[in-house]
């Protein structure tokens, strides 16, 4: 099952941040989601779990890590 | 009993104005242009001058067609235009059109409003017309000028979109070349993830004010869900494997997006095609354009089995398969 662990893995290599900077606390990060690293977030995130993504509409508008997560284990793709 | 039709007439026009990434960075120097670069693979685009519009640019793309292929006027049986950015809501270009080419009056001529889809489904009417012996040759005019609609701080889409006309002309012969079955999709919820606002009797603005809204996130949702799943259709459709299939001709979208169809799709790179980085996204003469690019570098040669698929604003989806 996903866990937060992939997710945090998949938006680095989405946004080219350095292995570990989510985890590390650093905020700095956050201005890199812009919309086109939220696009690069959505097709990875897809890979990943063998397009179930996008038929998640609700992922478009989900722009935080927080946000991912609730849709994603809405529709039991996400333990915690 | 497969009728024989061939496209192989295409030719296209961009406006003279170029606009490169270069140029805007130094409009936008707080815009991160060689990132989204990355993204689109997109690093230049053509912009119709102030006074230029879709009917001139599609009139431009058809005399082109006329003089390359020695086309006349008065063997035209029919004239589909497409386009989103028409330069009437009445009376229809393609009745302009019509006499400004100087084409018969016994014609049928037709607007079609759509984007990404648009050449694709023209394409379905023009063959479905032609197999039923209605007509016996179509011009399929696609023209859009989005860059009319878009404003000069919205970064996403001035990095994007790109003005364009191109003509093909469908027609009967005796060679093995055919159009073969079509599949199509469309999703109205998705209408307003790619809009302009007030720009038709609903809540009608100022010129001005009628600006394009490009809802990325949810468009690349779509897309991802829908386009593989068409692809299959058409295959199934044409009784075709995905490795029957010489080349794959995709609405030209963006690096992004057909990159990441065929990582889904399973289609290997020297399969597909484009030319995003030097045209950008024509919208509805993406396809034909693609098309008539890939013939001149000899990607496309007689005898290959091509699948085109275009998808977008709507939402609306088409596809089928053409023996070249």
């Amino acid at each position: 099952m996903f866990r937060e662990k992939d997710l945090n893995e998949i938006i680095e290599r989405s946004l080219e941040l350095k292995k570990g900077t989510i985890s590390s606390g650093n905020e700095d990060w956050h201005s890199l989601w812009d919309s086109l690293g939220h696009l690069s977030i959505l097709v990875n995130l897809d890979q990943a779990l063998e397009g179930k993504c996008s038929k998640i509409t609700e992922l478009s508008q989900a722009t935080s890590i927080t946000a991912i997560k609730e849709v994603l284990k809405a529709n039991n793709l996400m333990t915690d | 009993m497969k009728t024989s039709l061939n496209l192989r007439k295409i030719s296209y026009y961009l406006p003279n104005k170029v606009q490169t990434n270069d140029q805007l960075k130094l409009i936008h120097p707080d815009w991160d242009v060689d990132k989204v670069q990355k993204k689109t693979g997109i690093f230049q685009r053509y912009i119709a001058a102030k006074d230029e519009t879709s009917l001139d640019l599609g009139f431009f793309a058809t005399k082109k067609l006329f003089k390359e292929y020695d086309v006349k006027p008065g063997e035209i049986d029919a004239l589909l235009f497409v386009s989103q950015t028409p330069d009437y809501a009445l009376p229809p270009s393609s009745c302009i059109l019509q006499e400004k080419l100087n084409m018969n009056n016994d014609i049928l001529a037709l607007d079609i409003n759509l984007g990404c889809s648009g050449f694709v489904n023209s394409l379905a009417v023009a063959s479905s017309l032609l197999k039923s012996n209605t007509i016996n040759n179509c011009l399929i005019i696609c023209a859009e000028t989005y860059s009319k609609f878009i404003s000069e701080n919205d970064r996403t889409n001035k990095m994007i979109f790109s003005d364009a006309s191109s003509a093909c002309f469908v027609e009967k012969d005796n060679s093995d070349s055919y159009i073969g079955n079509f599949t199509f999709g469309c999703d109205g919820s998705g209408s307003k993830e790619l809009i302009v606002e007030g720009s038709g009797s609903r809540g009608n603005l100022e010129r001005d004010k009628q600006k394009l809204f490009m809802n990325g996130p949810a468009i690349l949702l779509f897309t991802l869900s829908k386009v593989p799943q068409l692809l299959e259709k058409t295959l199934n459709k044409n009784g075709l494997d995905l490795k029957d299939i010489d080349l794959f001709i995709f609405h030209q979208a963006s690096k992004l997006v057909i990159e990441m169809l065929c990582k889904k799709i399973g289609i290997e790179k020297h399969k597909t095609y484009s030319n995003l980085k030097m045209i950008g996204n024509t919208v509805s003469c993406s396809i034909p354009i693609a098309l008539k690019d890939a013939i001149s570098e000899k990607k496309l040669i007689p005898g290959y089995k091509v699948l085109i698929i275009g998808f977008g604003v709507g939402y609306s989806l088409g596809s089928t398969i053409i023996r070249w």
